[in-house]
């Protein structure tokens, strides 16, 4: 089997950790890096102990290396240069999350890509990979809940707390704060369960910078709505959390990152709850390797295997650019103070 | 069996979902609350407590060495400051701002370290480096009056090092946690089978092993079958410390805790969740009082029977 030819760019610390993985899939192989920081990047990666060049230009790194696959874990206004950089060649890209740093940016990546035999791509999106997540979205898909009434959605992290300089407070770079950085997880999972909804209204909280801290929106679908709560300023929350209640007409459903509950009116008289933990629906995989963070194994081996497979990734830059519609029908409702804002004004 | 109680501040995901840990530390924000448990935890015979450097727990138990017989095991690094850092000054900055904020004894105890291997300082070494970046950490036990202390590297660390076969970082940190901070090392892995492989390269068997051990088969690399022959040759070596046993959602901590010690476990983690459970206590108690295999770290640095494959 021919391995598949894979080149990073930016090592970061989730660089660093999406190459330990890269590292280890045994039908992948790293061939190149590439870093703004090259001396800095060639220092770390030869005190590794690997021998892989590390390149100052996606361009040239493209160039030289002819890989398959680029894994491009950089801020997401860079999103766009490393589609750009890929898509002519006919190279498969993941990006992490989100998918741009702009809705515009996005849709010019999404039309970059090919109507026939387009590479694999994928968004960084790793909650998508849970199997607690993925059974919840099974059981929707089949209707377990009957019609959707509403839902409720949180996502918190314990990050920040005090005036921050960096990329993520500039919006020019990060495309936002707390709802871009951290709470697109909650959006993707949002689309993903529920679809976009007609309209967003949004209120957004700066507590510390130029970006938001905290978000508060209410979805509107077609016949149901949900309520989102968005924060990277909650103390207590070590690891990132989240939690979503979907009430329905059947039944009601609580997802976390820990455990699935379900309940079905028609069971209340003999405790109609049925809970699924992530060792009730996970199976082993023989050359997994773990690297104690939920999803980050499961979402590179996945791209990897699209691209052997040519098949698309499970989470596609469609998924990713109705992501990046959510996020920014917040922000256009949030510079409204909240007033409703529909999703078809873009486009 | 050793048992050790574990900070809910070290509880993560998978195993509970953050808003269910938080009530439980909330409810310990006062020391009376935390004496409390800490008198629980030793009528049921347990005789360690992991935490963080830093943290309130650890703090209590320096403040009162002789109210408990318990014996303080510190995670090391913080891996939750280090990438709130690491996003807001990247990773070299996180790393340097890590070892300004030590005083300059324990600074000038790591050019100590760094000066013992000044080859893979020049190079930045991944193995000394990051060691540097735990250890650092770890000089809050310096203060600790009491019998030996346990120093864990944190399972995130141990991975990130395995996954790059960095067979000599786990050398280097089981002599400088052993040398430099007097303390038992051990590593918490979630690929166990894949770490004694690489541990038995280097023939340096002498750290426990910290890792998820539980008759569902959930996180035991690459399977339940193989993981659990690593296990049991692990116990001629450092010894295994089983974490992740009695899962969420098991009602049987009785067979949960059979398991374990049909695998010749060292020791295992209590959470305090089921500490405060009335019907588990009695076998937390049985547990803690089953004889376990001792294990004979720091006597030497061979190696038996560990698992080969990796």
């Amino acid at each position: 089997m021919n391995k598949v030819k894979i080149a990073l760019a930016g090592l970061g610390k989730i660089g660093l950790l999406h190459l330990s993985i890269l590292k280890n899939i045994k039908n992948a192989e790293v061939v190149a890096l590439m870093d703004k920081e090259t001396g800095a990047a060639k220092r770390q990666i030869e005190g590794l102990g690997l021998d892989i060049p590390v390149f100052d230009s996606v361009e040239r790194m493209i160039e030289e290396t002819q890989p398959d696959g680029l894994v491009a874990c950089v801020p997401p206004a860079v999103n766009k240069a490393m589609a750009q950089a890929c898509l002519a060649k006919g190279i498969s890209l993941f990006i992490e999350k989100p998918m741009a740093g702009s809705l515009q940016d996005a849709l010019a990546m999404t039309g970059l890509v090919p109507s026939q035999d387009a590479p694999a791509h994928a968004v960084g999106y790793m909650v998508a990979h849970y199997p607690l997540v993925q059974k919840a979205q099974e059981l929707l898909k089949q209707n377990h809940l009957g019609q959707i009434r509403h839902y409720r959605a949180s996502l918190y992290l314990a990050e920040v707390f005090e005036r921050h300089e960096g990329w993520r407070q500039n919006p020019a770079i990060s495309g936002g704060g707390a709802v871009a950085i951290v709470g697109s997880h909650l959006l993707y999972l949002v689309q993903s369960f529920f679809g976009l909804p007609h309209e967003v209204r949004a209120r957004a909280i700066r507590l510390f910078a130029q970006v938001e801290d905290i978000a508060c929106a209410t979805l509107e679908h077609e016949n149901f709505f949900g309520d989102l709560h968005v924060s990277w300023s909650r103390p207590g929350y070590r690891d990132m959390g989240f939690n979503i209640s979907v009430e329905g007409t059947e039944g009601f459903l609580e997802l976390n990152e820990a455990s699935l509950a379900v309940f079905r009116y028609q069971d209340h008289q003999k405790d109609g709850w049925q809970v699924y933990y992530p060792w009730d629906i996970t199976t082993n995989a023989p050359d997994h390797l773990e690297p104690g963070q939920m999803g980050y194994w499961a979402q590179d081996n996945d791209f990897i295997q699209a691209i052997s497979e040519r098949r698309p990734a499970k989470v596609t830059w469609e998924d990713g650019l109705k992501t990046q519609k959510l996020i920014e029908a917040i922000y256009r409702s949030s510079r409204i103070q909240g007033r409703g804002f529909a999703l078809a004004e873009l486009g | 069996m050793e048992l050790i109680l574990a900070d809910p501040a070290l509880s993560s995901q998978p195993f509970l979902p953050q808003e269910k840990i938080l009530p439980t530390r909330l409810y310990l924000t006062r020391e009376e609350l935390w004496a409390g448990i800490l008198d629980q935890a030793a009528a049921l015979n347990i005789t360690g407590i992991m935490t963080l450097p830093g943290s309130k727990l650890f703090s209590l138990l320096l403040k009162h060495p002789n109210r408990w017989p318990l014996t303080p095991w510190l995670v090391i690094p913080d891996v939750y400051q280090l990438a709130r850092d690491a996003s807001r000054y990247g990773t070299t900055g996180a790393a340097a701002r890590k070892i300004l904020r030590l005083s300059l004894w324990n600074q000038l105890r790591l050019g100590a370290l760094m000066l013992k291997h000044p080859g893979q300082a020049m190079k930045l070494k991944f193995e000394l480096m990051m060691n540097i970046l735990a250890a650092s950490d770890g000089f809050g036990l310096g203060q600790w009056p009491g019998a030996e202390p346990g120093v864990i590297l944190h399972h995130q660390i141990t991975d990130l090092a395995l996954a790059f076969d960095q067979k000599n970082f786990f050398t280097l940190f089981i002599s400088a946690i052993s040398g430099m901070l007097k303390a038992r090392p051990a590593l918490a892995t979630r690929n166990f089978t894949r770490l004694t492989g690489l541990l038995a390269k280097s023939g340096d068997g002498r750290a426990q092993i910290l890792t998820p051990v539980n008759a569902k088969g959930f996180l035991m690399q690459p399977d339940r079958k193989t993981a659990e022959a690593a296990v049991r040759s692990w116990k001629n070596n450092g010894g295994v410390l089983a974490e992740f046993w009695h899962l969420p959602g098991s009602d049987n901590i009785e067979a949960d805790a059979a398991y374990i010690q049909n695998l010749g476990i060292a020791g295992a983690i209590i959470q305090i969740e089921d500490l405060r459970n009335t019907r588990k206590k009695p076998a937390i108690k049985r547990l803690g009082d089953s004889p376990s295999p001792q294990p004979s770290p720091l006597k030497g640095e061979g190696i038996s029977g560990a698992a080969s494959s990796s």
